[in-house]
């Protein structure tokens, strides 16, 4: 596999800026130890038959055999059971309060996920069901600059602030194709949104970079006077144009919604043209077609294990997309963009088992290291390793079973999804419904 | 397991052109199969250790651990493998759809409420891609259902191979489909508001079911009393009349408890012979459906609860309860595009109570028997059509590769859509 | 007279009914008139004494017995041994507990806003990136601009005690700045306590897609922008004013230059929160802007306390007992929803006294501002100490609106707005006798003996055959009614074009309304009040100083389709 160089103008800072620091400061995570499971750390300790894992203040503190519990610390007993990394969403959109799209105009990255975290929404305690820990929550795919991301981890029951994994760096939601298009909606009289063509789409993309360029200048400009002593009035503080300098600047993460090879070449181009750097390709359900121009710029690819045919930009999807790309050396992972699927993306993962041959540790990292690498997280969350948080996911059998089932779902060393306490709960519930009802019907 | 993958799917393909090419000279090599040194899973009986199927134009001649091995046949060695039936998928547009957002390409709603005389048989794409996808994973039939309006056509069953729809159609019709009257929206507010014209619209349908008995009625009455005037013919009433005697199963969409109840008192009134569809909220009212005595065809399990206190498996727990209860259940997909996860379904299912050998039926035998092809099909016994899947585990789950599929007693091809494009992809370096 | 020249020819006994109609019309014509001529008040000048009553100032020790002199609309002398002066009225006060006059800190009271202009058709831009315009922002929009005395409405809520409110629109993002208005007078002028109180900041949003923000995190970055734009502005006009020469000036913003006072931390901003997330954001914004902000609302507090107490603000929480839309529960059907909505939601300002937060109350949200202390109530038998929720509708939001020199306790000097009770001013079977505002008298009547409403609201949707009785004769109109549950609203065709119907609601079987009456380019609002039986409605309609008027109403039957 040969590896294009790429030209990028801006320097890449590895360095992370924060999202927002956040407004409370809370403990951090809890103690627990997992006992004698069969601990898939898909990290350098392999996987450990009769395996513990000891959670300190919500750290994973050791990873071994025979390991005792500190004086009152919970112990989980796993016996037969299956404990892998907690699962990582790369994709979804749920926990967003007031609408995931400001569709009113074509570029808004000004906006942010970040202020609008819901997390009451019930989606997120779907996604502990299917022991998912972690997920990206992101703005939607109607413009062609949409809006910034978040991270958040699936702490059901706590406040936004909490629920947002501020350690995850900065990210900006791009979109490309049908939707940007407005190609499936019905038709509203008067003129239409622009772009209405793929076209439009790189026009604008590199209008906006353009204007991006000028504005950083600007600010250059500004910072020199200034340090020289002048007085110089700053320039106008712009949200919009500020996110995409940040781009340029390689502190943002661009995560960018595609389909069709075209649209995925034209964005890297684009990227290369102006010095940034893609993180991620979203869906990039045909990005099979350019596999190696992905692996030689760099991005990670967030795709469906099979979904297809469902518009015509899907239409040469395949469910081997995953195998192709692995095999060309990106970095691949499964995303849901559903509230619903969310609860299963290990059976999605074993998709790429069936298509493409992938082995079934490679599947797994797919929903679960390989998206943390995919968010720039994966010095603290994705697989089963000392330092890292405690994020663990408990199935019955292997979690690539079709037959599998999770059990409990842990976040930094809390129990948030105990399917056992949980059936309990419900059953309660339901049979205090079921009397109120018969009293009901009795009067 | 990537190149054996590779070979399965192009193994299917060789013994195809094998078996046309000695067309001209031994025609009767063509149509002779033994499948070897496998474990058979016959379904209907017990499992068999390295057992033999021998295949003789189309139909299944002998299935044992000692079976004599015909010499004219083709043999193919699954040592190592697994012999199942192939799979039914119970309900299905495949053939009616090619891309969701193209209205061009979609043929499964009628517009308008009422619509018995509508046959899906006559306007399935035998080229649709998504025939082949499905066909690959192990699936050899499909019940092909009309959807939209109140009621919505005939649905077929067709095999996933042939030349044209003609050659495919293996019962048309199977049965009426209704889509019964319910709340759609999930919001409880909602639902108060839409009570009312709900229960109009079940009295509407009750309605036209009464005016397509008077219509018969009176048709038969002209027959037999030549003073009396026949009606007018009417295509429609015309269509509903093997469902009024209960010749033609009524195939009932309802999902919700309230309506599912609703649905059960109307094909008792209305005296139909009925398969319920859909029925995601079956768990809440086992009892009643028992009583009525009414075989269950799952859709996807992937939805969510309407309500919190369900809990977040209801969906998945379904099957597990209305089998306990003694409730014949089958698995569906609904749509076309994912039509070849149908066995993760009924594997979810099992995940969640329901034995796992009853899920295996679900996709076999039982929808076999709910659309009344059991004799033919559904399981592997001698006398049955030749529909066969090989495969390296259980079918049900989904690293499970399938290496061939026969229908009606041939190898078909396994390549599709999918494995092409990923074959043209895979040589770019 | 003029109007008679419109008669149309009609003959017999026709003409009659038809002059009564006219006749009737003519009537709103002079209800007019009576509204628009200011009614000078006979109060003018009144010196008052109460006497012998109890005095609980809020501020300061309770007075068991004690005389309170109103001169010059303010509080004269107070005290135990306060002189009555020979020039006073007295009335008689035993019996009685005087307490500071209510304040509501947070409604859109008397607010009537112009009617938003019809969108222009879109237009074929020649440009291809048309960016949409900014909706909601009017910063720069004084509440008392647009205020309007409506005596029935003040008196409504006189009669619970009520004697200041903070009000405010509640459409688009900065809505405007509030005031603070006592509620007595004929001119807002003469009624405003403070104007202006504060900007109000809501998070609302754009209907459709058709104007920026559509989006809630679209309306977040537009209150961000727009304060970025502040200060830039602001920077850039201070540099002008040193050097104009040699400068080319800057444009000139009022939307900007409305908001300078806030980025200078002279005006407070009010954050409107209707769920627990609002509380966030709104800290947020005020962190990154350094501002000096309130939290009104609030209705989940108790899901914020720890960020509530991380810095305080002055909290102005409501008595809307209604649960979001986010909340966990309205996710889980109606069934649910409500039953948190009587057994969590009024726990509210319980949970935030007990975590050590001061606040004060309002009727944001609530459909009648009524039910403001039918509500308290509640959440004073939810734990709610009653002095607590005395403090926090008087001295509290006195305080936190920056008139605790005015008003919110009973001490000389301050406005005489009082309140006279018969018992304990939120115990249930308290009466308010006597209500002052602005040293001026209001007694409370003892409000007409109604059936007691029971059981479901009676549905009401549809068209009627609506009938007034003015003095002058019957006026026909056909009214048809869209429901919601509790409320309503609707149109009113008549003879003098279409009236709206708007604050409708219904407590079994009684139900009150609101008629803005369009007469001749005025606008008349009449609140009508009634009962439902069946399909016929009866009732009446405050008009003013034109006295009470009778109305009755007849379903017209809908259609029924034949099947």
């Amino acid at each position: 596999m040969k590896r294009l160089p790429i030209i990028l103008g801006g320097i890449f800072i590895s360095l992370l800026i924060l999202l927002l620091p956040p407004l409370i400061h809370t403990t951090y995570g809890q103690d627990l130890l997992v006992k004698n499971g069969k601990v898939v750390t898909l990290g350098k300790k392999g996987t450990i038959e009769g395996g513990d894992v000891l959670i300190e203040k919500g750290r994973i503190k050791k990873i071994g055999k025979g390991l005792r519990a500190p004086e009152g610390v919970r112990v989980i007993d796993a016996s037969e059971m299956w404990v892998i990394p907690g699962i990582i969403d790369t994709h979804t959109h749920i926990g967003v309060e007031g609408g995931v799209n400001e569709g009113s105009n074509s570029v808004t990255s000004e906006v942010r996920i970040i202020d609008v975290i819901w997390p009451e929404n019930i989606s997120i305690f779907y996604a502990l069901t299917g022991g998912c820990t972690t997920c990206n929550t992101m703005h939607g795919s109607a413009n062609t600059i949409g809006g910034q991301n978040v991270v958040i981890k699936n702490k059901w029951g706590v406040s936004a602030d909490e629920l947002i994994y501020h350690r995850a760096p900065k990210e900006l939601k791009f979109a490309l194709g049908e939707n940007v298009k407005q190609s499936n909606f019905p038709r509203v009289s008067g003129q239409p949104r622009y772009p209405t063509t793929r076209m439009g789409v790189e026009a604008l993309l590199r209008k906006k970079f353009t204007e991006a360029r000028a504005y950083m200048k600007k600010w250059d400009d500004y910072n020199k006077q200034k340090k020289a002593g002048k007085n110089p009035i700053p320039p106008r503080r712009d949200l919009q144009l500020d996110v995409l300098v940040e781009l340029l600047q390689g502190k943002v993460r661009a995560q960018v919604h595609c389909y069709r090879a075209d649209e995925i070449l034209m964005m890297l181009k684009v990227a290369e043209e102006y010095g940034f750097k893609i993180s991620s390709l979203e869906h990039v359900l045909e990005g099979y077609k350019v596999a190696d121009a992905i692996a030689a710029h760099g991005a990670s690819c967030s795709t469906f294990a099979d979904s297809w045919g469902y518009k015509m930009e899907a239409f040469d999807a395949i469910p081997y997309n995953s195998a192709l790309l692995a095999e060309a050396g990106v970095n691949i992972t499964i995303n849901s963009d559903s509230g619903e699927r969310i609860r299963r993306l290990f059976q999605d993962a074993a998709k790429c088992v069936k298509f493409g041959g992938m082995s079934e540790e490679d599947a797994l990292k797919t929903v679960t290291i390989n998206s943390a690498k995919c968010l720039g997280i994966d010095k603290w969350v994705g697989s089963i390793e000392e330092g890292k948080d405690g994020d663990l996911a408990i199935f019955n059998t292997n979690p690539l079973s079709a037959y599998t089932r999770c059990e409990m779902t842990i976040i930094e060393g809390k129990v948030y999804f105990d399917r056992k306490a949980y059936q309990e709960e419900m059953e309660k519930l339901r049979e205090e419904a079921k009397k109120k009802e018969e009293k009901k019907e009795k009067s | 397991m990537g190149i054996k993958a590779y070979i399965s799917v192009f193994l299917g393909g060789l013994l195809i052109i094998a078996g046309s090419l000695g067309a001209g000279e031994s025609l009767q090599k063509a149509e002779v199969y033994a499948i070897t040194n496998a474990t058979i899973v016959p379904v209907t009986a017990p499992i068999i250790e390295k057992g033999t199927v021998v295949i003789s134009r189309g139909r299944i001649i002998a299935v044992g651990a000692e079976v004599e091995i015909p010499q004219e046949a083709n043999v193919i060695d699954a040592q190592g493998m697994y012999v199942y039936p192939a799979m039914i998928n119970s309900c299905t547009i495949l053939g009616l759809y090619e891309i969701g957002s193209v209205r061009a390409t979609l043929d499964s709603s009628e517009t308008g409420k009422f619509n018995p005389d509508v046959r899906v048989a006559a306007a399935i794409n035998h080229e649709s891609v998504h025939i082949p996808i499905t066909r690959s994973v192990g699936i050899a039939l499909a019940l092909v259902a009309p959807r939209g309006g109140t009621i919505s056509g005939q649905s077929a069953l067709i095999r996933l191979e042939g030349w044209n729809w003609s050659e495919m159609l293996v019962k048309s019709p199977v049965g009426l489909h209704i889509s019964f009257p319910q709340v759609r929206a999930r919001r409880r507010a909602a639902e108060e508001e839409d009570e009312e014209a709900i229960s109009k619209a079940i009295q509407e349908l009750k309605d036209y079911f009464t005016g397509a008995r008077h219509y018969m009625e009176r048709k038969e009455g002209a027959a037999k009393d030549a003073s009396l005037t026949a009606p007018p013919v009417d295509m429609k009433f015309e269509a509903m009349i093997p469902a009024l005697k209960g010749e033609l199963p009524v195939i009932v969409s309802v999902t919700t408890s309230e309506a599912i109840k609703e649905a059960i008192k109307f094909v008792e009134e209305m005296k139909l012979k009925a398969i319920f569809h859909g029925v995601s909220e079956g768990w809440k009212v086992v009892d009643e459906l028992k009583k009525a005595d009414i075989p269950v065809i799952l859709s996807s399990l992937y939805g969510t609860p309407r309500e919190w206190k369900d809990g977040y498996d209801a969906p998945y727990r379904n099957a597990g309860i209305l089998c306990q209860a003694g409730i014949k259940v089958v698995f569906s997909t609904g749509d076309a595009a994912l039509a070849n996860n149908l066995p993760y379904h009924a594997a979810k299912a099992a995940a969640f109570g329901l034995p796992k050998e009853e899920a295996l039926k679900g996709v076999t035998i039982y929808p076999a028997q709910i659309f009344g092809v059991d004799k033919d099909y559904g399981s592997i016994e001698v006398g049955k059509v030749a529909n066969i899947i090989v495969t390296d585990g259980c079918p049900l789950e989904i690293t499970t590769q399938v290496r061939h599929v026969l229908i009606d007693g041939k190898p078909v091809d396994l390549s599709n859509k999918h494995t092409e494009l990923y074959e043209k992809y895979r040589k770019k370096k | 007279m003029r109007l008679l020249l419109y008669f149309k020819p009609v003959v017999g006994r026709e003409l009659s009914r038809c002059l009564a109609k006219e006749w009737a019309v003519l009537f709103f014509v002079l209800i007019l008139c009576g509204m628009l001529i200011p009614v000078v008040s006979a109060e003018e000048g009144v010196v008052y004494a109460i006497k012998d009553c109890r005095i609980v100032p809020v501020v300061g020790e309770e007075i068991p017995s004690g005389v309170i002199v109103i001169r010059d609309g303010l509080i004269h002398a107070i005290g135990a041994d306060a002189a009555i002066p020979s020039d006073a009225v007295v009335i008689e006060g035993e019996g009685l507990i005087a307490y500071p006059g209510l304040i509501d800190s947070h409604t859109k009271l008397l607010v009537k806003l112009p009617k938003e202009p019809e969108r222009p058709a879109q237009q074929a831009a020649a440009s291809p990136q048309p960016s949409l315009g900014k909706w909601g922002l009017s910063p720069d929009l004084l509440t008392i601009k647009v205020l309007e005395p409506n005596e029935k409405a003040m008196e409504r809520l006189r009669n619970l005690g009520i004697t200041t409110v903070l009000t405010v629109p509640d459409k688009g993002i900065m809505v405007g700045q509030s005031a603070v208005v006592n509620l007595a007078g004929d001119a807002i002028a003469d009624m405003v306590v403070k104007s202006p109180a504060a900007l109000h900041i809501e998070f609302n949003t754009a209907r459709g897609m058709r104007a920026y923000p559509s989006s809630l995190m679209g309306a977040v970055a537009l209150i961000r922008q727009t304060f970025y734009d502040v200060i830039d502005y602001k920077l850039r006009w201070e540099r002008y004013r040193q050097h104009p020469r040699g400068m080319r000036r800057p444009p000139t913003d009022p939307v900007l230059e409305a908001l300078i006072p806030v980025v200078e931390g002279k005006l407070p901003v009010v954050f409107t929160t209707k769920n627990q997330n609002d509380i966030r954001r709104a800290y947020l914004i005020a962190r990154e802007f350094n501002l000096k902000h309130m939290i009104s609302g609030a209705n989940e507090g108790w899901k914020q306390i720890e960020l509530l107490k991380s810095k305080t603000v002055p909290l102005l929480i409501t008595m809307n007992f209604k649960a979001p839309n986010t909340a966990f529960e309205a996710q889980q059907g109606k069934e649910v929803k409500e039953r948190a909505e009587k057994e969590i939601y009024p726990l509210n300002a319980f949970k935030l006294h007990e975590a050590g937060l001061k606040f004060a109350i309002n009727s944001y949200g609530l459909t009648r501002s009524t039910d403001l202390t039918k509500n308290l109530q509640t959440a004073i038998e939810k734990g709610l100490p009653a002095e607590e929720a005395l403090r926090a509708m008087t001295i509290n939001a006195a305080e936190f609106l920056g008139i605790d020199q005015q008003v919110g306790s009973l001490e000389k000097g301050k406005i005489a707005n009082i309140v006279l009770s018969e018992g304990e001013l939120f115990a249930k079977e308290s009466k308010v006798k006597y209500v002052f505002v602005d040293g001026k008298k209001f007694e409370v009547k003892a409000p007409k003996k109604k059936p007691a409403a029971e059981g479901k609201p009676a549905n009401i949707a549809g068209e009627w055959t609506f009938t007034i009785e003015t003095p002058m004769g019957s006026m026909e109109s056909t009214v048809s009614i869209e429901q919601s549950e509790t409320t309503f609203t609707g149109t009113m065709k008549t003879e003098m074009g279409e009236w709206e119907i708007h604050s409708g609601s219904i407590e079994g079987n009684q139900i009150t309304f609101t008629i803005s009456a369009n007469i001749m380019g005025e606008t008349v609002e009449m609140v009508a009040e009634g009962t439902v039986e069946e399909d016929i409605m009866s009732g009446t309609i405050e008009a003013g100083e034109a006295g009470t008027m009778d109305w009755k109403a007849v379903k017209v039957p809908t259609l029924l389709i034949h099947e």
